[in-house]
């Protein structure tokens, strides 16, 4: 049983960084206030180690950083656990509510670029060596950016740029929702959808929005998440949105940066019992390793994490079959990672987790969740794992990587108005 | 002619109270109407016909004939009693009430006090009930609906603690069905706030006290769904639409919790009916999606069209 070497026993360990988000939350629950968390892992000094990029919140409403709390923060990795903090003098410290954050290499210098997205703006970091980034700020008629992808859709070598964008908000629009008596954060149906973006490359590390002319923009949406991956097996690299409670949608690319959506009739717009649940964070994976790439998005309490099993021609669920509905029933999740934490050939889940809702509304302590490690057990059967403990947070945003270059991979998981931590993947 | 038509007047009144005293409600109704209708100034006449409507449960046609006759004697506590009767059966609690509060002669009765609870309860006066209902119990200390109404118009102010010590007055009384409507309510109320698995717990113990009902199953079925998926909901849901076809509620949950199991040929009957139902859009995209399913894409499309 010369396989049976290869597996790794693992163990995690959680540590804290030096970086605590703020989400600006008040007695006034304003919808922002709920939804960030977002960071990058990039290798700015391409010393091969990979650094951290933690997009922060701003007082709310006016959606400014009044304090050095709020600002975003760029942490090196030092190697051996150390992190130090380089925002000041690196042009990345921020004005407005940022949300979420990618990287990729806009210019083709060979150094990583970054890409800021929040309520109101995109701002395009270009990497100038030395730590120090130059600001771009890219038109995005004021829509509330929320995550974002850097690949090459059009196959012409470089990066282009995806962008999804999550409701149409402002402070003097937004509502006062209570839950359980409480105020808290209202249903997302109470805001209106918002299309995605599409950036072409043009070179010179200019970006241009070809979202009218690719056909993104004809899609109303309230993204959350997007997983980029040649989903029908032509080639091409497809692009799936997920959007909360409303239908996700998959752009199939037809090439020459044109796009058809094709949720539906790939069975991934939503569940097939009809109901669309709170599709958050989504993870592109080959959990069966059947050579096809499936899909595995979160969602909140009793709705279950669904698994799209791809069959080539369209996408089924796969979620009670592997019992992944039963391991997630009970969870609400915003982050999710699909890596072998543990070395035996099949992709795990890793999730940062917690409720939509604020733990000082309707929900109370009961808002905030652990993180939870999902064992693939041979690509047939999932499995809650019990090797990560942590406390329970209002986890957000994760990113899966070897912080530690001991071939043991890693996860950067934030959480609101708290510090962000490397898990530490522990091979034994 | 005089003397012939008092006779003939003394022979129907005859016949009409006979009908009421044998149980022939309808009948009295009938002849009362008659006799209102050849003596319209014969008010007391109209009592007569709201009474024996009332007593043959036409509540409705009771309220029109008593409202006619109140408006020459406003202030009867007996047609005031009757006509507040009749509304809090017709369920109108809230237009019950002032006729009942005319009819306060006879709140030495234990009829009109449960009446007078149910009514403040119904509308409202939380307070009120409590008060209506804690006389009642101090009346008839053996009337599980005094103690039911009393627990919950308790319950409705939030003295908990209260509300506790009354229900265990109401339990000792025995399997009354005003403990089963107790615990349903119970139940109920602990499934609508989302505590699935304490309602799981007390929809099984109503059932255990005897009920079947659709709408429990279908609470039942809602319950271990969420707490366990749509495999061990699915008997309930069953049970649910066997027990009544139309709870459109439970056949949307039953075909959506079919879909999602792969079983979309069987999930299409009750898909169709809970989508022509029209409560919920994504019924029809759920059944768009299981008639994608077994091939049959054009019923698909037009599904999927009513769903978007």
């Amino acid at each position: 049983m010369p396989w049976l070497l290869l597996l790794m026993a693992i163990e995690f360990r959680v540590h804290e960084l030096p970086f605590a988000q703020v989400s600006g939350e008040g007695a006034r629950k304003y919808m922002p206030g709920t939804m960030g968390g977002g960071l990058a892992v990039l290798d700015f000094d391409g010393d091969g180690r990979p650094d951290l990029f933690f997009a922060n919140g701003a007082e709310l409403p006016s959606l400014e950083k009044k304090s050095e709390k709020q600002w975003s923060r760029l942490l090196r990795n030092l190697g051996g656990g150390k992190f130090e903090d380089v925002t000041v003098g690196s042009g990345l410290r921020q004005k407005g509510y940022a949300m979420g954050a990618a990287a990729g290499d806009v210019d083709g210098d060979g150094k990583v670029d970054l890409v800021v997205l929040g309520v109101g703006f995109i701002e395009l970091y270009r990497n100038l060596g030395g730590g120090k980034f130059g600001l771009t700020e890219i038109e995005n008629g004021g829509r509330w950016a929320y995550a974002a992808k850097f690949a090459d859709l059009d196959g012409d070598g470089d990066q282009d740029l995806f962008v999804v964008n999550y409701v149409r908000w402002s402070a003097a629009g937004d509502r006062e929702c209570v839950v359980n008596g409480k105020p808290d954060y209202c249903h997302p149906r109470y805001y209106k959808p918002s299309a995605n973006q599409l950036f072409e490359n043009v070179g010179g590390g200019k970006l241009k929005d070809v979202s009218a002319t690719s056909g993104i923009g004809a899609h109303e949406g309230k993204g959350m998440g997007l997983a980029v991956a040649d989903l029908t097996g032509d080639g091409k690299l497809d692009v799936f949105v997920t959007n909360d409670r409303e239908w996700n949608f998959l752009f199939v690319n037809q090439g020459g940066l044109k796009f058809v959506e094709k949720g539906f009739d790939w069975g991934v717009a939503v569940p097939s019992d009809g109901k669309s649940p709170s599709a958050m964070g989504v993870a592109a994976l080959d959990y069966d390793r059947d050579g096809k790439t499936d899909l595995v998005y979160t969602a909140l309490k009793e709705e279950t994490f669904p698994l799209l099993k791809n069959n080539g021609k369209t996408m089924v669920e796969a979620g009670i079959e592997t019992g992944l509905a039963r391991v997630t029933r009970g969870m609400s999740g915003w982050g999710v990672g699909a890596a072998d934490f543990n070395g035996d050939g099949f992709v795990d889940l890793i999730v940062g987790r917690s409720d939509a809702l604020s733990p000082q509304g309707g929900k109370g302590a009961a808002a905030r969740e652990p993180l939870s490690v999902i064992w693939n057990r041979g690509g047939k059967r999932f499995e809650m794992g019990a090797e990560l403990k942590s406390e329970s947070r209002m986890w957000r945003w994760l990113e899966v990587a070897d912080l530690s270059g001991d071939g043991c991979l890693d996860a950067v998981v934030t959480a609101l108005d708290a510090t962000a931590v490397w898990v530490e993947g522990v091979c034994k | 002619m005089i003397w012939l038509m008092t006779l003939l007047l003394l022979g129907q009144a005859e016949a009409a109270r006979e009908a009421m005293r044998l149980g022939r409600f309808d009948e009295a109704a009938r002849l009362y109407g008659a006799l209102a209708k050849q003596y319209p100034e014969a008010v007391m006449l109209r009592y007569n016909v709201g009474l024996a409507l009332y007593s043959a449960k036409k509540y409705g046609p009771a309220v029109a004939e008593l409202k006619v006759f109140l408006k020459s004697q406003p202030d009867s506590p007996q047609g005031n009693l009757i006509a507040g009767a009749a509304l809090l059966k017709l369920k109108e609690a809230c237009p019950a009430l002032p006729y009942l509060k005319k009819a306060a002669s006879f709140s030495s009765t234990p009829e009109y006090l449960e009446q007078r609870g149910e009514a403040e309860a119904a509308c409202g006066n939380a307070a009120e009930a409590e008060r209506w209902f804690a006389l009642l119990t101090g009346k008839q200390t053996a009337n599980p609906r005094g103690w039911y109404g009393l627990g919950l118009a308790q319950v409705a102010q939030g003295k908990e603690a209260e509300a506790k010590v009354v229900f265990e007055r109401l339990a000792a009384l025995g399997p009354t069905p005003e403990l089963r409507r107790l615990e349903r309510d119970i139940a109920r109320g602990l499934w609508t706030a989302g505590r699935y698995a304490e309602a799981r717990e007390a929809l099984q113990r109503v059932k255990a006290l005897g009920l079947r009902e659709a709408a429990l199953e279908y609470e039942l079925g809602d319950s271990t769904e969420k707490l366990d998926g749509p495999e061990a909901a699915l008997p309930f849901y069953r049970d649910a639409v066997k027990l009544d076809p139309k709870l459109v509620s439970a056949q949307a949950a039953l075909g959506r919790a079919l879909v999602t199991l792969k079983l979309p040929q069987e999930a299409i009957g009750p898909l169709e009916i809970a989508a022509r139902a029209n409560i919920d859009k994504s019924l029809w995209v759920a059944l768009a999606n299981a008639y994608r399913v077994v091939g049959r894409d054009a019923d698909a499309k037009l599904a999927l069209q009513k769903g978007r």
